[in-house]
């Protein structure tokens, strides 16, 4: 029985199959090679794509270029009360000069023909700070009446009675826009400006 | 042939040429037919391809392989009918000469878990202990499993096929 049994042993798979086997064992190794090789671009590609936005935001913020955009003004009980618009540094101009006592403020809109500006007929200043020398506030919280903005500008008066001689920052981080039969707009920034008196 | 990490092309052929034969052998006899024996041995080699593990020697390799093969016979027979379809002719020709075929359709007919641990003790020369360890059963649950093989088989043959 147990010879007969051994005799088993010179069963063979047929050569055919073993070579069917090598070479479905060939594919196999080179898909996953071949899964590897792809993944490896798309990796690269998302790497890349990843810098690319990376690059495109720090040029952007390394330019010094900021846009203005449109905010929500909130109540006391969180609802909705208003429109702000911030970030506007870049989109208005300004130049400062002192004569008579008065500070004589230029504005440039710089984006006339895009919103909010394209709408606005009248701007004055919301806020604005005087610091001497020194660094030291001299005054602070000071607004201008509005006046009419003609083809991108306004020219706008702040009385300086006040200032002794010498050098100034004027500091504005507030211009009110108006247009008719609308609610005012506060255009927020941060612009700067040394002025003289003497 | 320690390091599973060998050029790849030298390794599969060298598995194919080393172990195929056993593989098959066992697959054959456990479900007597060619396609699923044949099947058997490929799912068996793509899995070492896939995983390739690590042993700690030739005879780990060998245990490895085997385990892997009754498993996937034992996948197979689960989806079968009841009794395995055992084709008399086909089993005929992978017989060296016609005598032997007696032996071989007699032993297709015993239980999976018996001709299993036949299989390893009479045709791959594997030691009762080996068997034990490649089956996760004690020695003696072996040495029973080959007595009562060998006594179903020389029952059968022996009303059958003398």
């Amino acid at each position: 029985m147990e010879k007969e049994i051994k005799s088993l042993r010179k069963i063979e798979m047929p050569e055919e199959m073993k070579k069917r086997l090598i070479e479905k064992c060939y594919n196999e190794r080179q898909e996953k090679t071949v899964k590897k090789l792809y993944r490896k671009p798309a990796i690269l590609a998302a790497t890349l794509a990843v810098v690319i936005c990376l690059g495109a935001v720090t040029a952007f913020a390394s330019s010094g270029k900021l846009e203005g955009f449109f905010g929500d003004v909130f109540g006391w009980n969180g609802a909705v009360v208003g429109t702000v618009y911030e970030n506007a540094t870049d989109e208005i101009a300004v130049e400062a000069e002192v004569k008579d006592s008065v500070i004589t403020v230029k504005a440039v809109l710089l984006q006339k023909e895009e919103a909010p500006y394209l709408y606005l007929d009248v701007l004055g200043i919301g806020s604005c700070k005087i610091i001497d020398s020194e660094g030291e506030i001299i005054l602070e919280g000071v607004s201008s009446r509005k006046v009419e903005v003609k083809d991108g500008k306004a020219v706008v008066e702040l009385a300086c009675e006040e200032l002794l001689p010498g050098e100034y920052s004027l500091v504005i981080d507030e211009f009110i826009g108006g247009a008719k039969a609308e609610q005012d707009l506060a255009i927020k920034g941060v612009w700067e400006c040394t002025i003289s008196v003497k | 042939m320690k390091k599973t990490s060998a050029r790849p092309a030298d390794e599969i052929e060298i598995i194919v040429s080393t172990y195929a034969d056993m593989l098959f052998r066992l697959s054959l006899i456990i479900l007597g037919n060619q396609n699923d024996a044949e099947d058997v041995v490929q799912e068996t080699m793509l899995k070492y391809m896939k995983k390739t593990p690590v042993f700690e020697s030739e005879q780990h390799r060998k245990a490895w392989l085997i385990t892997v093969a009754r498993n996937k016979c034992r996948d197979i027979i689960r989806f079968r009918a009841k009794h395995p379809t055992v084709d008399i002719d086909e089993l005929r020709n992978h017989s060296a000469d016609n005598t032997d075929s007696g032996i071989l359709e007699a032993l297709v007919t015993l239980p999976e878990k018996i001709k299993s641990v036949m299989i390893l003790y009479y045709v791959e020369d594997f030691s009762v202990k080996e068997i034990a360890s490649i089956t996760g059963k004690t020695e003696s649950a072996i040495k029973m499993r080959l007595q009562k093989g060998r006594r179903l088989l020389a029952e059968k043959y022996r009303k059958e096929f003398m």
